[in-house]
């Protein structure tokens, strides 16, 4: 599990880059789910996945 | 129970037929029942009495009558209804413009005759296993009412199980068809991912949602899928496959049949009940093999990964200007969603693939893989967590462990339920095909009731209604 103090910082940092404010009343519930989300994240890229398999979802115009 | 509880849907349909029942008296029942219901399960958010009479009285008053002539439905309240507001349980939702028309399979269904009752809860916008929704309360558990009904589609599934309506629609992006038809004893199916039509259903996660139904029998539950087929253009991901009824062939007995368990991360975890639940089916089918999806831990990481960016992604411009109203619950996790590096939905677009490729190759194999549909049978309303296999895990994450690696590869699942001896509670075992193959999964799910082995039991709730 990510540390706190770094999960803030991440929040911090991110969040604007995607023009979100969190209010300060659900900034411990955001800090939680996101350790469940990356803990999870974590988890799939260790998968050791073969180069050939793409990662685009088909899309036929 | 009332005597129109006890009936089927296709009992009322062939009464409604005959000219026995007016289907305005079928809907005077329905709407009685759940006036006196609903106070206690709070599985309708909205009911549709003007409409639901004169739909009724359209049967009545039709020379020729459908396949579902006057059998009473209700919807998932993410499924538009002509003038009605779409809340998908959220209170965004709730100053919405009303829906100009019906989703393709409501309209399907009421053009088979069928009358639609009202709009059921659910956890906000599907996001969520139990249906505590904080703005319009818990539905209930028919079975005992201190419990949860399971969710998303809680409200759908309470509805049926309790007899306030023998058909009702969910949608299910991870499980919330499944989950809901486990923990109330009832069937449900959540065909292939792209099978029936989303159109006018109020999305989740593109990539993961389904829209199903949930019966008290599996020959219900065939005639209302069947009839919900047919290509509709207006869904970009619906299949242009010819229509499969599943219905005609219920009866027959698959010959032959090749069914296996589904043994390691679909078995970890599980309570003594779910596993009991899913060796009674495998014993009735003849089930003696053991496999495994690899990597199904992973497979549930990348669904949790796409549901949550996905799902935030959707909702982005109402998360930065609305947040506090959101439910908490899907607050958090949308919120979180929003902020899920790049690679990691990336990784899990890949690793979907690799999941598939092994799916379908074990079920070259093997016609019918049997899993149970949650690890436990329904926890109390308000219960934050639960022990599962000596540890203590959050419940509303947990439900759907064994449900959100099926529906990431879009596989198709019949639900069926078991009563196990002495249970208090009934429990769900998935029946899991190969793609396109839900007729397989309704005729296995049929065997099964027809033996006894799973089947729908009526409450006591009712009892005092006649």
């Amino acid at each position: 599990m990510i540390d706190r103090t770094a999960l803030l910082s991440y929040i911090e940092a991110t969040a604007p880059t995607v023009d979100l404010t969190i209010a300060p009343e659900h900034l411990e519930a955001v800090v939680q789910a996101l350790a469940v989300l990356l803990d999870q994240g974590a988890l799939l890229l260790k998968f050791p996945l073969d180069e050939l398999i793409e990662s685009a979802t088909r899309y036929t115009p | 129970m009332n005597s129109y509880q006890t009936l089927t849907a296709r009992e009322i349909a062939a009464q409604v037929q005959r000219r026995e029942i007016p289907a305005t008296s079928v809907t005077e029942s329905a709407l009685a029942l759940i006036q006196q219901q609903n106070t206690q399960l709070n599985a309708f958010t909205t009911i549709l009495p003007d409409r639901a009479r004169a739909e009724a009285a359209r049967v009545d008053n039709s020379p020729s009558s459908g396949p579902l002539a006057g059998v009473p439905f209700a919807v998932k309240n993410l499924f538009d209804i002509k003038d009605v507001v779409t809340i998908a349980g959220s209170k965004i939702r709730a100053a919405a413009p009303a829906a100009r028309e019906d989703a393709t399979v409501i309209r399907n269904l009421t053009q088979a005759g069928a009358v639609l009752l009202g709009a059921l809860n659910m956890d906000e916008f599907a996001y969520g296993f139990v249906t505590e929704n904080a703005h319009y309360g818990p539905t209930h558990n028919p079975y005992d009412i201190a419990r949860i009904a399971g969710g998303s589609s809680g409200g759908s599934a309470a509805a049926v199980a309790a007899g306030l309506v023998p058909l009702a629609l969910g949608s299910d992006t991870n499980g919330s068809i499944r989950v809901p038809a486990s923990l109330c004893g009832i069937f449900g199916l959540k065909p292939t991912y792209g099978r029936l039509s989303r159109a006018g259903s109020f999305p989740f996660v593109h990539s993961f949602d389904h829209v199903g139904a949930l019966a008290r029998n599996t020959k219900d539950l065939a005639l209302c899928y069947d009839i919900m087929q047919g290509a509709d253009p207006s869904d970009l991901a619906q299949t242009t496959r010819p229509i499969d009824p599943s219905l005609p062939n219920l009866g027959q007995k698959p010959r032959n049949l090749r069914a296996a368990i589904l043994g390691g991360w679909f078995q970890q975890g599980a309570t003594t009940e779910a596993l009991s639940a899913v060796t009674g089916v495998a014993f009735a089918l003849g089930a003696t093999a053991r496999v495994e999806l690899k990597s199904s831990n992973i497979a549930r990481a990348a669904a949790f990964c796409v549901t949550a960016a996905e799902g935030a992604n959707l909702h982005m411009p109402n998360l930065r200007v609305r947040a506090e109203d959101y439910d908490p619950a899907t607050r958090a996790r949308f919120l979180a969603g929003a902020l899920l590096p790049g690679q990691f939905l990336l990784q899990a677009q890949r690793f979907r693939a690799r999941y598939l490729a092994q799916a379908l190759e074990l079920l070259k194999h093997y016609d019918v893989l049997l899993a149970p549909a949650t690890p436990c049978t329904a926890p109390l309303i308000g219960q934050a967590t639960m022990k599962l296999g000596g540890e203590e895990i959050p419940v509303r994450a947990n439900l759907g462990l064994y449900t959100q690696p099926i529906s990431f590869i879009g596989l198709p699942v019949a639900t069926v339920p078991i009563w196990l001896p002495g249970a208090e509670l009934p429990i769900g075992v998935q029946i899991i095909t190969a793609p396109w193959r839900e007729a397989l999964a309704l005729q296995v799910a049929y065997q099964l009731e027809r033996t006894g082995i799973v089947g729908y039991r009526p409450h006591a709730r009712g009892a005092s209604t006649n």
